[in-house]
């Protein structure tokens, strides 16, 4: 760059304010990088620029710019901080000048500068907030050397080249940013709202959509109370509901977590928990307010089942409870006269209604280890027929005005797995049979060896009331109480399912309301039963 | 065993468990009570409505029709002691209070505490 006369610092005014428009106006780095560096080569009267950045790794330079020279051409050559021409450059900051870079013995590269007849030569480092961040070159062919002032011209450009590369960076961080957050909140799977500083709904992802109903296109503008109900008031009204994002965000008000419940388009309301994140702006005053919903109905259903459960069994605790309190205070009771043979059926009723304590007991137990699949079972061989018989026989005290029935095979029906187990199965089915049976009904046990290879089959069979074909896919769920079943804890059939399933075998209930209802489960026959006898349940 | 010359109280025992409202029945007629008893809520309203006792003894989980509905039955024309039998929570006894039951006996119970309860309702002396 020649001394300047008037005119002469006129153009370089013009120069630096085409710089300058260009770098407010235009994205593309590259673009004006290329401006840059053309104009630095018009100006300085130069053949070729090279101009190189530091990789993401902040390990090699590489050419961004290459202008007078094929870009493969010098691609292929990659510098690390401290070697070369470039790389030392890069460390230590200071503008470089030569005269014939074909013999310059700083340079590594002097056969490529002999190649394309490269010869006088200034750099200058590009630097971000005193970091390096690259190099740029401008060399002529000629032996006409750069100046002082050359150079000076090119470190202010260089400062020009580092803003547009540092404003790039920067545009291109947050462009990333929002695409990665964007691409979160349409992906995640809680419900997403954004309302206004009024409490207006800006915008809601997917999962808030499919939630609520609302899609964000019907929702966008209007209060977010009319939209999602804000919990029992509803509507515009519910401006007072504690969960209300205007009133959490209000001044002094420290929640930022709640539970409660939202309505959905279709008048369902879904408990969600809901948490709040407040955006301000300079001034302090509330501009945004995002909430996210996660959908709690399920832990609000296990909650109930569990809270249900336990009232469940507390209550049928205290039935044989009463009856065994019942009996021995009127047996202690000296207003109450009663002879031997009263005294001793009372006593037996006592001991009866502890019986039906420790069998609740155990299903409480066995429900809790299938819970945790602590399950031990002692697989053994044994005659089906013979347990059959020997539970019936136990169990006549306790069917009440039932006839028990056995429908067994001839001879004997081996199987494998745990006779006591079986034998809590059989109870479970039995005291369900007898419980919906009418007095005088008769609960037959059938068994048969059926099907290639072959299973053994039980039957329990009653002639009560059947159940409603809704409640039979549901029968052996875990808590399930049909309206008829309110009495009882809802174990019996889930740990019966448990049980057979661990034994190698099924079970499923067949029912015809006002017919009577039949439970079925398999066990296998000794032969077959190798592979479950190796298991360690 | 009681007061001869006072008419005896009769108590209408409602309990759908078998071996319970055999314990009542015995421990209520051996302090003096004449005894109605009923296994479900139909029958219990029927049985009140025909004889109106001077107690009601009442567990609250009945088949056919709960304790609470006959309950409100029985308040919506008599002022009859209501002696409470439960085997559930206090969330349950805050629900039929608003019926006025005179007394709450949990599950289980000792039947000589709760005769004594009876007779106080009923102002009756039993031997």
């Amino acid at each position: 760059m020649r001394d300047g006369t008037a005119s002469q610092r006129d153009s370089e005014v013009r120069f630096f304010q085409e710089i300058g428009q260009a770098l407010v106006s235009s994205l593309d780095l590259r673009d004006l990088l290329t401006l840059i560096v053309d104009s630095a080569m018009a100006a300085l009267g130069a053949n070729v620029s090279l101009l190189r950045l530091l990789d993401r790794a902040g390990e090699h330079l590489e050419v961004e710019v290459a202008r007078g020279v094929p870009v493969e051409a010098v691609r292929q050559v990659r510098f690390r901080p401290g070697e070369g021409l470039a790389g030392r450059l890069l460390l230590d900051g200071k503008p470089l000048r030569g005269l014939n870079l074909q013999k310059d013995p700083r340079t590594t590269q002097r056969a490529l500068a002999q190649r394309y007849g490269w010869q006088s030569f200034a750099a200058v480092a590009l630097h971000l907030h005193q970091q390096p961040i690259g190099v740029w070159f401008v060399i002529r062919k000629q032996r006409h050397p750069f100046s002082e002032k050359d150079l000076t011209f090119l470190s202010g450009l260089a400062n020009y080249a580092s803003v547009a590369i540092e404003r790039s960076w920067l545009i291109g961080a947050v462009v990333r940013g929002r695409h990665e957050s964007e691409a979160a909140i349409q992906a995640s799977a809680n419900g997403i709202l954004v309302v206004d500083g009024r409490g207006w709904i800006v915008d809601m992802n997917p999962a808030l959509e499919r939630l609520i109903g609302w899609t964000l296109r019907e929702a966008r503008g209007q209060p977010c109370c009319d939209i999602i109900g804000c919990g029992a008031s509803g509507g515009t009204g519910a401006a007072h509901h504690p969960a209300c994002p205007l009133k959490v965000g209000a001044p002094g008000v420290d929640r930022s977590f709640l539970e409660y419940q939202i309505l959905t388009r279709d008048g369902r309301s879904i408990p969600v928990e809901a948490s709040y994140g407040l955006i301000r702006d300079d001034d302090g005053e509330l501009s945004r307010i995002v909430i996210v919903f996660r959908d709690i109905t399920h832990q609000k259903e296990v909650s109930r089942l569990q809270a249900e459960f336990i009232a469940n069994v507390s209550h049928e605790l205290r039935t044989p409870l009463a009856l065994i309190k019942g009996y021995a205070t009127t047996l202690l009771s000296p207003a109450v006269e009663m002879d031997e043979e009263e005294t001793r059926r009372f006593l037996n009723n006592v001991s009866m209604a502890a019986d039906h304590l420790g069998r609740m007991i155990d299903d409480l137990l066995w429900a809790s280890r299938m819970e945790t699949e602590q399950m031990q079972l002692q697989l053994q061989h044994f005659d089906l027929c013979h347990e059959v018989h020997q539970v019936l026989a136990w169990f006549q005290p306790y069917a009440g005005a039932c006839h028990l029935a056995a429908d067994l095979p001839d001879g004997e029906l081996q199987v494998y797995a745990d006779p006591d187990r079986v034998e809590q199965v059989l109870v479970n089915l039995l005291t369900n049979a007898v419980k919906y049976s009418p007095d005088g009904g008769t609960v037959t046990v059938q068994g048969r060896l059926l099907g290639e290879p072959p299973w053994a089959m039980i039957h329990v069979i009653d002639e009560g009331q059947g159940v409603a074909p809704e409640h039979l896919p549901r029968l052996f769920d875990r808590y399930y109480l049909t309206e008829e079943s309110q009495k009882g804890i809802g174990l019996g059939l889930y740990i019966c399912k448990g049980l057979v399933e661990a034994m190698g075998g099924q079970i499923w209930a067949a029912s015809e309301v006002g017919a009577g209802s039949t439970f079925s489960f398999t066990l296998p026959v000794a032969d077959a039963s190798v592979a479950v006898a190796a298991q360690d349940i | 065993m009681t007061t001869s010359s006072v008419r005896q109280p009769l108590v209408l025992i409602v309990e759908d468990e078998e071996g319970l409202l055999e314990i009542l029945e015995i421990n209520f007629r051996s302090a003096g009570y004449r005894v109605l008893v009923a296994a479900d809520g139909v029958i219990a309203w029927r049985r009140f409505d025909d004889e109106r006792p001077d107690l009601l003894v009442l567990d609250l989980n009945l088949p056919r029709m709960s304790g609470f509905r006959l309950l409100e039955l029985v308040r919506s024309e008599s002022d009859v002691p209501v002696l409470i039998l439960t085997a559930y929570d206090f969330a349950e006894a805050e629900e039929v209070a608003k019926y006025r039951p005179d007394a709450f006996v949990k599950k289980p119970f000792d039947v000589g505490e709760l005769i004594g309860l009876a007779n106080r309702l009923v102002d009756w002396k039993s031997a």
